[in-house]
């Protein structure tokens, strides 16, 4: 019989494997999509996973109630991404700002849907400082000054990593609208 | 700029509630490995592998202590047997009816010995009949010349061996195989040394007048005290005691001692330094299983300086050892946790409209009140070197090997504690703050510990008095670090290596 979510805290709590066994099963799934948009692999992505499990597994006893426990576990996965990418920041490609800098494309339909994955090719493959800093701020909902304080840069080059990265993405989402709708065309 | 806000709309809404496929890497198989049982010497063990490692080292201290026990009471069984036979060989020649001429000057010259030394503690005259051989040095060079009898004398005498004087009794090819040390240039002492033939059938004991001749004398024979002392006579010679007679030896002029300084030739001074791997260990952990396990997870052991000045008093194989030593213990923390730093109560009335016949509005009540508590939690970082300094008293009881200039000891017993200095931080068990610790005094540190320890050691003489050693050792507290009001039983355990040298007194 599946554990309920408080069962499987308490369980955690105290360090019962089968409550353990319970929340990786039941969360490793949503926890590793985070990873996804953190990370420029699947591979890099379960690395960090692992961390961010034991992490929780080892600090479950802060979790005292309150909010959302998944929320609590989200903010774990997403600092254990972020020191990832700062132990990783000489190995990450760093693309120059202007290099990376494009025309800003024209509006995106929001009534197109797009394939999830597809979104999750696209930000993996921005750099990775804009990719932290748009899934910090458009995603997480972190505001510029705890991205500076978070990632140790400037609330400045925050807002210019975001503004970049949106140019980008909406760059490439357009081109993937593109491909499309030339598919559908095709179709008819 | 509306299209930026595009963006970031079709990414939180496709994210929202992402799941990924199963992860194919990460196993729960493989994360559970990872959530450490116990770390130890710096190693991260699950249950299974920690519990293998311990029953491994359990297994191999055990035949340790085995082996060790065997090879000592094997050592000691083969002394009391060469012993035996020397005294067996003892006997039978002083039953032999006639003396040659050999003995005869062998005899004068344990007259010679006695009367000269009044005082050797290896003198024994009455027994000078039971000479069969003389004790000579297998070196060629500075061989004294003014000697009366055939005997030969040398210094340095690392290699001695026994040569028959006797042509009936002969006692050929001994060599000394096992002996102490002869250090100085114009005085040496032999404490126990061993004789063995090539020959390895028993002695041929016939009756009481069987002679032995050459090539009879079996296995090993042991001269256990053979000791030169101060005295007039330009060459002395002494005979070796009376219990494994078998010879005499003669020996070169020896200077005057200072029978005072001869008394504490068993004391010996050392200092020492070191470095110490510094892990713990917790006791009964019950109902604080998590917080252990999260002190464990976040705090790492430590390298630390071991220092010590110790003196040792050494009596046969057995050492005695006590001095002061210091001792360093702590760990390094890296904590993460989250606090409440501060809870405000918000309460928000609720309030109903009041209306006038005409049902408009004229007023509002409050009609109740809703209870709001806001909560500040701060995530607080700790990076921070725990350190505690002990000066200790150890009371050490040891064993001692060797051969030649090597020197092997092991030794065991308790060191006593008092902690001078303590600097660091410790979580409390609520896990939501820590005591800070700035002096000897603060909660929750133990002012006195007690420990178990065990040591090897490996030692060269490099002279008479001069020994360097390299001592291996291991301590774990018997006691907790903290004190008894703290419900969590700490206990530091270290191992090492301390290099040192000794003075013998």
């Amino acid at each position: 019989m599946a554990l309920s979510e408080i069962e499987i805290i308490e369980g955690c709590k105290k360090a019962d494997k089968r409550a353990q066994q319970a929340l990786f099963e039941k969360y490793s799934k949503r926890l590793l999509g985070i990873c996804m948009r953190y990370c420029q692999s699947k591979d890099e992505a379960e690395d960090v996973l692992q961390d961010g499990l034991v992490k929780i597994f080892f600090n479950i006893n802060q979790y005292k109630g309150d909010g959302s426990f998944e929320g609590w576990m989200k903010r774990i996965i997403v600092n254990t991404a972020l020191n990832n990418y700062k132990s990783n920041l000489k190995r990450y490609y760093h693309s120059d700002l202007e290099d990376a800098a494009s025309e800003i494309v024209s509006e995106v339909n929001l009534n197109d849907i797009f394939e999830v994955k597809d979104l999750l090719n696209i930000i993996q493959s921005l750099p990775t400082g804009y990719r932290m800093v748009f899934n910090m701020y458009a995603i997480e909902g972190y505001n510029h000054k705890e991205i500076g304080e978070l990632l140790n840069i400037s609330e400045g080059t925050s807002k210019s990593q975001l503004s970049r990265a949106r140019q980008l993405l909406q760059q490439k989402v357009a081109e993937l609208q593109g491909e499309k709708v030339a598919i559908c065309e095709i179709n008819k | 700029m509306k299209q930026n806000y595009e963006i970031d709309e079709i990414y939180r809404k496709a994210f929202n509630d992402f799941q990924e496929e199963e992860p194919s890497r990460l196993t729960w198989a493989a994360l559970s490995e990872k959530i450490v049982y116990k770390r130890w010497l710096g190693i991260n063990f699950s249950k299974f592998s920690y519990r293998v490692a311990t029953w491994s080292i359990a297994t191999i201290i055990i035949v340790g202590v085995g082996l060790t026990t065997y090879f000592v009471a094997n050592q000691d069984k083969e002394t009391k047997n060469i012993t035996n036979l020397s005294q067996n060989s003892s006997n039978l020649s002083k039953n032999q009816s006639t003396q040659t001429s050999d003995i005869k000057q062998n005899k004068e010259l344990n007259s010679q010995s006695t009367a000269s030394t009044p005082n050797n503690d290896f003198d024994n005259s009455k027994n000078s009949t039971n000479k069969v051989g003389t004790i000579n040095s297998n070196q060629t060079s500075e061989k004294t010349t003014n000697n009366p009898s055939n005997q030969v004398a040398y210094k340095n005498k690392n290699e001695l061996s026994i040569t028959s004087t006797k042509s009936k009794n002969k006692v050929d090819n001994f060599e000394v195989i096992k002996k102490e040390m002869l250090n100085s240039e114009d005085s040496y002492e032999i404490k126990s040394a061993v004789v063995q033939t090539d020959i390895e059938k028993p002695i041929p004991f016939k009756n009481e007048k069987t002679q032995i001749n050459s090539g009879n004398i079996d296995s090993t024979v042991v001269v256990n005290e053979i000791k030169t002392n101060n005295s007039s006579d330009n060459n002395i010679k002494k005979k070796i005691n009376t219990d494994s007679t078998v010879g005499v030896i003669s020996a070169k002029q020896l200077p005057n001692q200072n029978s005072k300084k001869s008394a504490y030739r068993n004391f010996a001074v050392s200092l020492f330094a070191g470095s110490s791997y510094i892990d713990k260990t917790f006791g009964s952990t019950a109902g604080n299983e998590h917080y252990t396990a999260f002190r464990l997870h976040n705090e790492a052991p430590i390298n630390t300086l071991a220092l010590g000045a110790e003196i040792s008093y050494r009596f046969n194989r057995l050492v005695l050892q006590s001095g002061l030593n210091y001792t360093q213990f702590g760990e390094n923390i890296n904590y993460e946790i989250m606090n409440v730093t501060d809870t405000k109560s918000i309460n928000i009335p609720i309030i109903e409209p009041i209306y006038n016949q005409d049902t408009a509005v004229i007023g509002w009540d409050t009609i109740g009140w809703i209870d709001f508590k806001d909560t500040t939690l701060a995530l607080k970082q700790y990076n921070r070197n725990n350190r505690f300094d002990y000066l200790e008293i150890p009371l050490l009881a040891g064993y001692q090997f060797g051969k030649k200039r090597l020197i092997f000891e092991v030794s065991t017993g308790l060191s006593f504690g008092f902690l001078v200095n303590a600097k660091g931080v410790i979580l409390n068990t609520k896990e939501n703050d820590v005591y800070e610790i700035n002096s000897k005094n603060d909660f929750p540190m133990n002012k006195n510990i007690y420990n178990f320890v065990f040591r090897f050691k490996f030692a060269y003489r490099i002279n008479e008095n001069w020994n360097i050693y390299l001592q291996p050792n291991i301590k774990y507290n018997l006691n907790s670090a903290f004190s008894k009001d703290f419900p969590i039983n700490q206990k530091y355990n270290s191992s090492g290596f301390n290099f040192g040298v000794s003075f013998d007194l």
